[in-house]
């Protein structure tokens, strides 16, 4: 069983990063990454756009403050979270997007229906990702 | 499901989110009979049923992958103190406790575990929220 020998504290971490953070691909790591590493960089990237999204929105005004800044800060709150949750001796060097995803954040404009949608996508993403996620040998 | 399939399933965090269901069940019934409002009533009573499902599914899975669940208690812990505020704390905790335990299954090798309780920790925060909850970061984590 997965759990056995292994902490509680452990087992949760190990659910944010596999089981809802989700990662890119469910049968892949870099080899110098780990594979919770690995979700997290790619979580903490999909979330730079999210933020970027929504400070674009605020630039423009394309909906209303009172709305859009608490979910701002909430996303930079589960930025901050997923940072510190790196592993302190990762590498710079693995902070990169995978070869042909671009680092680019987005700069066009979303509207609230699109921004709804992003968030239910987002969302759906996780279960997905938890249902595609590829469990290391060492789990098991 | 294959019959005959094998699983690699952690009955005890299993075990744990059917506990936390049938501990909101019960609230939750409790909550529709004392509320005072009717939109409280009903909000209740639909968090009542979800959370029913929910404890179908998981009992099911425990069946499926040969794991004995453990039937309902007689009774659960229920609020003092009978004022709105107190009843609204009562549900977001009968929902963070759903959440830590979604929390701990989502880390389990099966992914058919593992997406049910992704999803259902997603409910169980905006059910949270709904009762006037915090919004954790990562909710479902223990707090320091």
């Amino acid at each position: 069983m997965g759990l056995n020998g292994v902490s509680r504290r452990t087992v949760l971490g190990a659910a944010v990063v596999l089981g809802l953070a989700g990662c890119g691909r469910a049968d892949w790591y870099p080899s110098d990454v780990t594979p919770e590493e690995f979700t997290l960089r790619a979580l903490i990237r999909e979330k730079n756009r999210t933020v970027a999204r929504y400070e674009t929105a605020l630039a423009t005004g394309a909906g209303p403050e009172d709305l859009l800044r608490p979910i701002l800060e909430r996303h930079l709150a589960h930025l901050d979270s997923l940072a510190e949750a790196l592993p302190e001796d990762s590498s710079p060097a693995s902070a990169g997007p995978p070869e042909g995803e671009s680092s680019a954040l987005p700069d066009d404009v979303l509207d609230l229906a699109e921004l709804t949608a992003l968030e239910a996508a987002a969302a759906s993403s996780r279960v997905d990702r938890a249902l595609a996620v590829a469990i290391p040998d060492w789990r098991s | 499901m294959s019959e005959g399939e094998e699983h690699s399933v952690e009955p005890e965090a299993l075990a744990e989110a059917l506990a936390a269901e049938h501990a909101a069940v019960h609230g939750y019934e409790f909550l529709r009979g004392v509320a005072e409002s009717a939109p409280r009533r009903d909000s209740a009573g639909e968090h009542a049923r979800r959370h029913k499902a929910l404890r179908d599914t998981l009992h099911a899975a425990a069946v499926d992958r040969g794991v004995e669940p453990e039937p309902a208690r007689p009774s659960y812990p229920l609020p003092e103190e009978r004022d709105q505020a107190s009843l609204d704390a009562y549900a977001t905790g009968l929902e963070e406790t759903a959440a830590r335990a979604y929390l701990w299954l989502a880390a389990s090798d099966d992914a058919e575990l593992r997406s049910t309780a992704a999803r259902a920790l997603q409910e169980t925060t905006v059910r949270a929220l709904r009762w006037g909850g915090a919004l954790d970061a990562l909710p479902g984590f223990e707090q320091a």
